[in-house]
């Protein structure tokens, strides 16, 4: 008998079963050959249930902690251009980042379903390890539980990130003024498309890929383009699209937003998708994109710097930020009239009529 | 996006505008139906009442088959998810209409009932071939466009033998439902209809083509111009109408000549009348009972008829007291007009078939025209 | 009514479908309705199923009739196929100076 040795797991035809969830020997031969391998970091490595982390350099000097958290449950899990792995990375870094925070740790709880093939868990698992080390933010904490089959859709992820922002910084959904720029880092609807296309029973071919990605280097370039204050408010329009983030601004803030339609980027497959599937771009989701509204002053700049990142090469200016007591999003459309983009009623369903 | 964007070119539609406003005569004013809830959208979506002078008057009409689809119906549906146990297969469209009992398709969904979205008939077809051991339905709602489909599902059903599958047919006509809007009460009050022509559906009219309209263009002396579904032909269409009621003419125009002939497609004519044949009456939201308005499933296929297959009876249920989905849908009053709108009626909690599609004239008018009701601001602050 | 869109038949399969493309989106579709539909040509697809086929000589002759001028009130522009277009009627509109109120 061989001393020390120890089965590793099976990850090209195993499944996750009842054990992996249990918190005996096989929960943490999971934990150590799959997840632990996949985001290695040294807190990680201290082998508790909770990290020990030193104080950010922001903190020392008044400034703030950031914390947000998200859950994924996106179908199918592997899609054009990303998975649930690196969506639950991008998504939480993005959340963050949106109040202007330069993000730190982050922390992972996986809902497995019993039966679900471990290879495909390690693809999702090696994909955050990635994104994350892209993003040069460390996973230092994470929790498995399994659930019965049947009562989970494979995997469930809930991420929760923590962040800082220096002394003073008040980035938030409140902050807009009449007069800002409204400024879109890239094309819209493509993540949305990319999910749809694969999904039964709307099967479609489409070269679209998701635009999921971490946008906080992003957010730096264009937080240093500007004086200290002069961007108001950063939003990522995931869910719902451009449409809600907008209206969700516009009511948080008490004022209205009048956009250009011509303004707004949309890839022509996405544009010829929505129109198959009665879809509006407006309110499909994205994970790669945010919108910045910006003291008018600082608009040229803040633009200059988001084109010169790689995230924000196709950023335009979409509109302006106006007075208005109802709130309204308008939109100057491209055929000539106006219309009120309105807050969407419910999910987005594909329609015959 | 070939055959789509030239219809949408905004410099174009200057053009027409400039048109329409030369052309209507100042001392009168016109209001037409656009019969087909995709024009009351592209209405609404592009701003074309913006562009018409305030002499035209755009009435929306009961083309939007889930408008239109009642409450029975819907409860029927949701019936065979919960009590039969069988997999409802329907259109995106009809899964928030609200039901009896506080119910929905999506509602019922959430309580456990096997609701699925399905893009296509053919998607619900592979959904009863992928499970042999459950009955399968297929909820069949629209008007004459979406009617062939159903014909040809059915009939690859019985090809492929697939025993578990069925339809249960709410397909509704165009010609039966305006015929009843030209006779709707208002009439007899008013001894005529008040309106002065039809925008006609664009493409109900691909397949049923335009000699259907000739009666009414005839018998009731109300000009119709079929339109694309694009904004440029509804525009397009509307100043074809003002000509023709300047020049006191009640003729069938086609402006959607790329796609609708007077004939339409015989093929798909054909694969209908094969399968379907006349209900003697059915039950429409806000409009009653309307006679020869819609089809059912012939008896020779009734094995794929879900109202047979599960001994279906309809049971009609009442709109709300003060709902105006009736007058508003013949054109005789606007939303606004009705009490519940935009209060206890919205698109997030619907009363009525106006407000619970998109297509309908409360929902149109609350997504994209309330804005108008009230005075809004039109300049930047800076 | 119903959300029907134009798209280019790209490829002919078995039993009645078709590969359709929408500006550079594709999906397969039953041309069961349209079997003339061939290669190249543009049909408007609703549900999954091609409809009726696209006229491009009657596009053209729509769009040149957008907003064109009335030429005769007794035999109005009509579009329909069934008259034959007179070729004044497809001239360039003599645009009205008056600005639309808005």
């Amino acid at each position: 008998m061989k001393d020390g040795y120890v089965r590793p797991i099976d990850l090209r035809d195993g499944r996750v079963d009842m054990n992996h969830g249990a918190g005996g020997r096989a929960a943490a031969q999971l934990v150590e050959e799959l997840f632990v391998r996949a985001f290695d970091n040294p807190y990680l490595r201290q082998g508790n249930d909770g990290a020990l982390l030193p104080v950010a350099a922001e903190l020392l000097d008044g400034g703030r902690l950031v914390m947000a958290c998200d859950g994924h449950v996106v179908a199918p899990i592997f899609f054009p251009g990303g998975d649930l792995g690196a969506l639950s990375v991008h998504g939480t870094l993005n959340d963050v980042a949106m109040l202007g925070a330069r993000p730190l740790y982050l922390a992972a709880s996986f809902i497995l379903e019993e039966g679900y093939p471990l290879a495909d868990l390690a693809r999702v698992v090696e994909s955050m390890g990635a994104a994350a080390r892209a993003a040069r933010v460390p996973i230092v904490a994470g929790d498995t539980k399994v659930v019965e089959r049947g009562k989970g859709d494979g995997v469930f992820i809930a991420t929760t990130g923590v962040g800082v922002v220096p002394r003073g910084r008040e980035i938030g959904g409140a902050r807009a003024r009449p007069g800002d720029a409204v400024l879109l880092s890239g094309t819209i609807g493509e993540h949305g498309v990319a999910v749809l296309s694969k999904r039964e029973s709307l099967e479609f071919e489409t070269t679209i890929e998701s635009d999921s990605a971490a946008l906080h280097d992003l957010v730096a370039a264009l937080l240093a383009a500007a004086p200290e204050g002069a961007v108001h408010v950063l939003r990522d329009p995931t869910r719902g699209g451009l449409a809600t983030t907008l209206n969700e601004i516009a009511r948080q803030s008490g004022v209205g937003i009048r956009l250009s339609e011509a303004a707004i980027p949309v890839k022509p497959q996405v544009d010829a998708a929505c129109e198959l599937l009665g879809l509006d771009p407006l309110y499909v989701a994205n994970e790669g994109k945010l919108v910045a509204l910006v003291d008018p002053a600082a608009a040229d700049a803040v633009l200059a710097a988001m084109r010169a990142d790689s995230l924000g090469r196709d950023s335009c200016r979409i509109g302006v930020v106006i007075e208005d007591e109802h709130r309204f999003v308008q939109m100057d459309t491209r055929f000539g009239g106006r219309r009120v983009i309105d807050w969407l009623s419910g999910e987005q369903l594909p329609r015959i009529c | 996006m070939k055959y789509i964007d030239e219809f949408r070119d905004g410099a174009v539609a200057q053009r027409v505008a400039a048109r329409i406003a030369a052309e209507v005569r100042p001392d009168r004013t016109y209001r037409f139906m656009e019969f087909c809830g995709g024009h009351t959208h592209a209405i609404a979506r592009y701003g074309i009442a913006e562009w018409l002078p305030p002499a035209v008057r755009m009435i929306h009409g009961p083309g939007c088959p889930v408008c239109v689809l009642p409450i029975g119906r819907i409860d029927q549906a949701i019936r065979l998810a919960l009590e039969r146990d069988a997999i409802v297969c329907t259109y995106g469209d009809t899964l928030r209409v609200p039901a009896s009992a506080g119910l929905s398709l999506l509602k019922a969904k959430a309580r456990g009932g096997a609701v699925r979205i399905v893009y296509s008939p053919t998607d619900a077809l592979r959904i009863a071939a992928e499970h042999p051991q459950r009955e399968v339905v297929f909820f069949a709602i629209g008007f004459e466009t979406t009617t062939p489909p159903t014909a040809l599902a059915l009939l690859a059903a019985r090809r492929q033998r697939l025993e578990n599958f069925s339809v249960l047919s709410c397909h509704v006509l165009t010609p039966s439902a305006i015929t009843h809007i030209l006779e709707s009460p208002e009439v007899r009050d008013y001894g005529s209809v008040p309106l002065d022509g039809f925008v006609g559906p664009a493409h109900v009219s691909i397949v049923i083509g335009s000699r259907p309209y000739e009666h009414f263009a005839e018998e009731y002396r109300k000009p119709v111009a079929i339109a694309g579904f694009e904004p440029l032909d509804v525009m397009q269409a509307i100043l074809m109408l003002v000509r023709q009621v300047n020049a006191g003419r009640a003729d069938v125009e086609n402006e959607f000549t790329r796609a609708v002939t007077r004939d339409g497609n015989q093929a798909a004519q054909a694969v209908v009348a094969q399968v379907f044949e006349l209900r003697s009456r059915f039950e429409w939201r806000g409009l009653g009972e309307v006679p020869y308005s819609a089809l059912k499933i012939r008896p020779q296929y009734a094995a794929y008829d879900a109202e047979a297959r599960f001994d279906m009876d309809y049971r009609p249920v009442p709109d709300h007291k003060s709902c105006e989905c009736g007058a508003i849908l013949r054109g005789v009053k606007r939303p606004v007009d009705c009490k519940l709108f935009g209060t206890v009626c919205t698109p997030d909690s619907p009363m009525g078939s106006c407000m619970v599609s998109s297509e309908g004239a409360c929902a149109a008018h609350y997504s994209y025209g309330r804005f108008r009701d009230i005075a809004i601001v039109a300049e930047a602050g800076a | 009514m119903c959300l029907a869109i134009p798209a280019q038949v790209v490829a002919l399969q078995d039993d009645a479908m078709a590969l359709v493309d929408v500006g550079g989106v594709r999906k397969q579709v039953s041309l069961a309705l349209v079997p003339e539909a061939s290669l190249g040509d543009y049909v408007i697809v609703h549900v999954g199923y091609a409809i009726g086929r696209l006229d491009p000589d009657e596009a053209e002759r729509t769009l040149a009739l957008f907003g064109a001028l009335q030429v005769d009130a007794a035999a109005p522009a009509v579009l329909d196929a069934a008259a034959p277009a007179d070729p004044d009627t497809t001239a360039p509109a003599d645009l009205d100076a008056t600005a639309l109120p808005r």
